[in-house]
């Protein structure tokens, strides 16, 4: 009988432990299943949006390929895109769904101006706000919870001045798209501090009416030397095929924000001899060719260089969370380890300094034939 | 045992498991069959969804074909500078909602349908991937114009190309009253060839464009409905994927939550589920309602009463087995266990009884039989251990090593010597040894020992046997003492008889000197010291015979009281030690020959005395006796009378006691050696036992067992007075070859006033006799002697003496004092016995008595 209750004790005692040891587990293995979120706010549906589209695609493929390796130390991350569509109400929206959502990381947004408003809403929230596509001096030099892997204005105003000087260039026109005044008014301010010559800007909307034959007369009233479009990529193509129409045969130049598709699908023939002083080099590269395997298995297309910028940032974010261990939802740890990091993945090796702001060459690109090649290194 | 399951238990159990197991698989299957049906009914359902979406598509992307057949078909009758404006003119008033835009040639912006965006009118469209491509459908894409998500239908023109913007936001609209898959939860959606959003009730997906396909993971199928299994944001989805014609390569997709399925199917299946659940448990609580009546209950019965069965017992009815089976299986088990129970209960009482008979010879033998297994444990011991050792067998059990210790200090060596022989397969023999039992006392054994071994030659321990020979050895040494003296008294009887006839003549001599002589005179009391020395002499010749064959003694019915009183006044006169009387009162009566009891007695006294000579207290004690079966010792069972001389001397060392009871063994200085012999003989002579205990320094203790006589006799009491009054004048014959005796018991019978006739032998006598009866003188009595050397003796004469006169009273006389004939004389036809030698008192005494007769 004593051997009887002793062997029914022993079973409880052994049920028990079981059952104990089966909870740990499965609030472990729950926790270690536990996806990390990322926030991608973009705009994707407003004017302009094909670029968003573009880097949104970039960070999907990023972000399957760090999943396949393992995810995060085991969790899978998990990516929720808001559109922000391009407007000041969508930015503030899409920025504090994703904050209740519990994103600790969130990308964006794909303008300056876009990210300059949402800066405050995520920084002062504590969660990290990395963006690939704000140059804006305005976020420069703060040690704060912002991140970019576009290059400051500043350094591109720089570059622009080597550029022109170079050329023997004096006078220059600008054609300002104001729909991005966080980036194209401060880079005009940029090129106008650092470039000796003169300066004439012709300051549009894009959000509004544009009418483009008005813009393009009033762009080539001065005669300048050297015309530069501070423009998205459809309007760089617009104002291409106008300049074109109106019989202008000289060297244009436009910045990084129109290095898009749209720009060769709506540029035609015109685009053929534009320059572009940007920091991502042409999609051309060993680098942009291994992601365009997934790019096609899932979006039927290859990369493109906003799909390389999404991608590369989204990397960027997901190797921080690795080496973040069990911390990988923590702002702070991924702050820390951002500025600890140095990375090559697409052609250059690139780190933050303490600020957040990276430090990357700057090129000169020419299309040619429907896509860009490498000119010169300006920095 | 007691803890394992009972086989109801197990059958009911493994009954309801196959049930429970059962009752799954069948609603497994029916769950599966209901998921397929559920399947089937669910592709039906979408093909019908899908039919409805596809015809909707077609119309809104499509629609406006005929139209634009129609207006490419007028145009061409238009000048050719006209022929673009006039379709898009025409356009724009069929359709004035439409956003469309016409290129020409050289795919440049001829025409737009809103009149705002004519400054684009001129721009090179022609790096436009689906212009590019020549695609008529184009991707999801965001118009040019409006910025809104579009897919753009281009109808090829005979100078251009037609591009119509077709707003997807407004294709959800249209859709939106497609019927849904009836599932909760359940969408349906377009996708494009890219995996674009092209439909999606999600308006947000569809205004972002956002790809789908990228974001369905884990895709599996079809299966055999057309179903796939699928991932999407970490939900499970059943999906049926249909293709388009048109727009080529693009899909409708109706995806199910698999979280939705369970609970519509329950919703659906909960009666069939219940209904099989319900049948399945009635068919269990039947089959174990069936399985514990025809099977269970019928073995608990078999079983509760086999467990109450104890083959042991040989009452067993296997015949009254309760068990009722209703079942071939069943029942052949209950035969079994029947015929079963029937060996096992003859096998057992067999078994009992051989055991039975080997237990019954074992403790019934003599014998302390045991047996020591291999590590010198005992495996049986018989009872008789605890008769002849005073301990248990459990004691033994418990203290294998107390064999070796009981045994005498002496021989314990030679008892492990033994073992170790034993043991070590060398040469052995019986041996003897003794014990000291539990209660203290010294027993003999007889031990023999072996090693046992089995069939296949396994040592399986030592079987030894005690013999308990403590008698034999006590009568033994008995028997020694009695061949010793008797040994003496074959030589001492022959000395004794001649002394005796000796003396007969030198005491008959001084009683007649005496007679002669004045009381008063010196010679007087010469002839007086004289006798006394004869008679010491006659003692001396008597205690001598005693040893002898003839020394047998005159038994008679006594009281031994009388004895020894007067016996211990006599022996103690003028000894400064006092005695201390202690008799039963009804004390038993004995037959002895007074004297001889009394010599013992004398002989005792005097030894006591003789061991206090400073003076002390002789304890003597006379006592009924019934000695059992079961004592121990040398004194056989019986009633007796038992009479113990107890002195407190210095006592007898231990190392003397086997010899004291020896001829001529003596420690005193002027002892004859023969006080403790003669006692020994006399008492053995009786039929009784002399035993002794003697402690050094306390004294001895000396008992005589006497056999109480069984039936109660009257006491007759000698009177040792001469009467020479009563029986005078007699006439007696006197036979004897000693010339002296014949002179002596002559001139004595004169004194006494008979007349007396002499023989030398018997042949003289019987012709002297015979004269004297024809004579019509016949003789009174005849004396004769019982041996004549070279002639006719007593016995002989005697049996012709009564042939010739059976009324012959005859008279044995012999210097065999001790001789049956004497002692026993009437069974010989003696009238009377006269041992030799005899004073005239005696004579005449012998003679008032037969003629009393």
């Amino acid at each position: 009988m004593h051997d009887n209750i002793s062997h029914k004790k022993a079973l409880c005692i052994t049920f028990s432990v079981l059952f104990i040891v089966a909870t740990v587990v499965f609030f472990v293995a729950r926790d270690s299943s536990r996806p990390i979120l990322l926030g991608v706010a973009l705009n994707l549906s407003g004017r302009g949006a094909a670029s968003g589209q573009a880097v949104k695609e970039g960070i999907i493929v990023a972000v399957k390929e760090l999943n396949q390796a393992g995810g995060i130390n085991g969790r899978p991350i998990k990516v929720i895109v808001e559109d922000d569509q391009n407007s000041k109400e969508g930015v503030i929206r899409a920025d504090k769904k994703l904050l209740r959502a519990g994103c600790p990381v969130i990308i964006g947004h794909n303008t300056s101006q876009n990210t300059i408003i949402a800066y405050p809403i995520v920084v002062k929230n504590g969660k990290i706000l990395i963006t690939s596509c704000s140059s804006s001096t305005v976020l420069s030099g703060k040690d704060d919870y912002f991140f970019r892997t576009s290059v400051d204005n500043a350094l591109i105003g720089r570059a622009w001045a080597q550029l022109l000087k170079r050329r023997a260039v004096h006078s220059v026109s600008l054609l300002v798209d104001m729909s991005n005044k966080g980036f194209a008014k401060d880079l005009t301010n940029q090129i106008k501090r650092f470039f000796q010559g003169q300066v004439y800007e012709f300051l549009i909307d894009t959000k509004g009416y544009v009418d483009w034959n008005k813009t393009i007369k009033g762009l080539l009233y001065n005669s300048p030397q050297l015309i530069i479009l501070i423009t998205n990529p459809k309007d760089t193509a617009i104002a291409l095929q106008k300049l074109r129409s109106f019989g202008y045969n000289r060297t244009v130049f436009a910045t990084t924000w129109a290095q898009g598709q749209e720009l060769f699908s709506y540029g035609g023939n015109c685009v053929d001899g534009l320059r572009v002083l940007t920091f991502v080099p042409p999609i051309a590269t060993e680098a942009y060719q291994k992601i365009n395997p997934t790019m096609k298995k899932y979006f039927q297309r290859n990369a493109t260089t906003c799909t390389a910028r999404g991608y590369e940032l989204a990397m960027i974010v997901g190797d921080a969370m690795k080496r973040c261990n069990s911390q990988a939802s923590e702002p702070a740890c991924i702050k820390e380890k951002l500025l600890s990091g140095c990375y090559k993945i697409l052609s250059d090796t690139i780190r933050f300094d303490q600020f957040g702001d990276i430090i990357r060459p700057i090129y000169e690109i020419e299309a040619q034939k429907g896509k860009f090649v490498v000119n010169r290194r300006i920095l | 045992m007691s803890d394992l399951p009972s086989i109801s238990k197990k059958i009911s159990k493994y009954t309801w498991i196959i049930g429970v197991f059962s009752c799954l698989a069948v609603l497994f299957v029916t769950i599966d069959s209901e998921i397929g049906l559920l399947k089937r009914q669910a592709a039906i359902e979408i093909s019908r969804i899908y039919d409805a979406a596809k015809m909707e598509v077609e119309k809104f992307f499509f629609n406006d074909q005929g139209l634009i057949s129609y207006l490419k078909k007028q145009a061409l009758e238009q000048a050719p500078q006209n022929y673009i404006k006039w379709i898009g003119d025409n356009l724009r008033k069929a359709d004035p909602g439409q956003h469309f835009s016409i290129l020409d040639e050289r795919y440049r912006v001829a025409y737009v349908s809103d009149p705002k965006d004519k400054q684009f009118i001129g721009l090179d469209f022609s790096n436009l991937g689906f212009i590019k491509a020549k695609q008529l459908v184009s991707g999801v894409h965001q118009s040019f114009f409006t910025s809104r998500s579009v897919i753009t239908v281009c109808y090829p023109l005979k100078k251009g190309l037609l591009l119509i913007d077709k707003d997807i936001e407004e294709l959800t609209r249209r859709l939106k009253d497609i019927p849904r898959p009836s599932i909760d939860g359940s969408q349906i959606f377009i996708l494009s060839k890219e995996g674009t959003v092209v439909y999606h009730p999600n308006m947000t997906l569809v205004r972002t464009r956002e790809n789908l396909l990228s974001r369905m993971e884990d895709c599996n199928g079809p299966d055999s409905y057309g179903f796939y299994t699928m991932s999407y944001d970490h939900a499970r989805y059943w999906c049926m994927k249909k293709g388009f014609s048109r727009p080529k390569s693009w899909y409708f997709y109706a995806a199910i939550p698999e979280k939705e399925i369970i609970p519509y199917l329950w919703y659906h299946m909960w009666p069939i589920v219940m209904t099989i659940f319900a049948i399945f448990m009635a068919i269990v609580f039947f089959v174990d309602f069936i399985i514990a009546y025809g099977i269970s209950e019928p073995l608990k019965k078999l079983s509760s009463w086999l467990l109450k069965q104890d083959p042991m017992n040989p009452e067993l009815q296997a015949d009254q087995c309760p068990v009722k089976t209703y079942n071939k299986e069943l029942h052949d088990i209950v035969e079994s266990v029947k015929k079963m129970l029937e060996t096992i209960k003859e096998k057992n009482s067999e078994i009992l009884k051989r055991d039975e008979l080997f237990r019954t010879v074992i403790e019934y033998a003599a014998d302390w039989a045991y047996w020591l297994d291999e590590a010198g444990s005992f495996k049986y011991n018989s009872m008789k251990c605890l008769e002849i050792t005073g301990y248990s067998p459990e004691e033994f059990q418990k203290d294998p090593k107390l064999l070796t210790k009981i045994i005498h200090d002496d021989d314990r060596p030679i008892f492990e010597q033994h073992l170790d022989s034993v043991v070590g397969n060398k040469p052995h023999k019986n041996m003897e040894f003794r014990i000291i039992t539990k209660d203290g006392r010294i027993r003999w054994i007889s031990h023999n020992c072996n090693k046992i071994f089995d069939s296949s030659g396994s040592f399986l321990g030592i079987r030894g046997s005690n013999l308990d020979i403590t008698e034999q050895k006590l009568a033994s040494e008995e028997l020694s003492k009695i061949e010793k003296l008797e040994s003496l008294g074959v030589v001492a009887g022959g000395i004794a008889h001649d002394f005796n006839n000796l003396l007969t003549a030198i005491l008959g001599n001084i009683s007649l000197a005496k007679m002669e002589a004045d009381p008063s005179s010196n010679l007087y009391k010469r002839l007086e010291a004289s006798e006394k020395a004869s008679i010491r002499a006659q003692n001396l010749t008597q205690q001598l015979l005693t040893f002898a064959k003839g020394g047998s003694p005159v038994k008679r019915p006594s009281s031994l009281k009388r004895i020894i009183l007067e016996t211990a006044e006599f022996a103690l006169k003028g000894s400064n030690v006092a005695c201390r009387f202690d008799f039963d009162k009804d004390l038993w009566l004995v037959e002895v020959d007074p004297g001889q009891i009394s010599q013992v007695l004398h002989n005792l006294i005097l030894n006591a005395d003789q061991a206090m000579p400073e003076g002390g207290i002789i304890k003597i004690e006379a006592r009924n006796m019934r000695v059992q079966k079961d004592s121990s010792g040398v004194v056989p069972p019986g009633d007796y009378v038992v009479i113990t001389v107890q002195d407190c001397g210095k006592g007898i060392p231990a190392e003397l006691l086997p010899k004291i009871f020896d001829p001529y063994f003596t420690t005193k200085e002027q002892g004859s050696g023969l006080g403790l012999a003669v006692c020994f003989s006399i008492i053995r002579k009786h039929g009784g036992f002399i035993t002794v205990d003697s402690v050094v320094g306390k004294g001895s203790s000396f008992s005589v067992y006497l056999p109480a006589l069984q039936k109660p006799m009257t006491i007759q009491e000698e009177d040792d007075d001469l009467s020479v009054d009563t029986s005078r004048g007699k006439s007696i014959l006197i036979m004897d070859d000693d010339p002296n005796v014949l002179q002596l018991l002559t001139e004595s019978l004169r004194y006494l006033g008979h007349e007396t006739e002499t023989a030398t032998d018997g042949k003289e006598a019987l012709a002297k006799y015979r004269q004297a009866l024809e004579n019509g003188r016949p003789f009174d009595a005849v004396i004769m002697d019982l041996t004549i050397p070279g002639g006719m003796g007593g016995k002989e004469a005697l049996t012709r003496l009564l042939e010739l006169d059976p009324r012959a009273k005859v008279i044995v006389s012999s210097g065999y004092s001790k001789d049956d004939t004497i002692t026993n004389y009437k069974r010989y036809g003696f009238c009377a016995s006269l041992p030799k030698p005899y004073k005239l008192e005696i004579l005449n005494s012998v003679l008032l008595n037969v003629f009393s007769d």
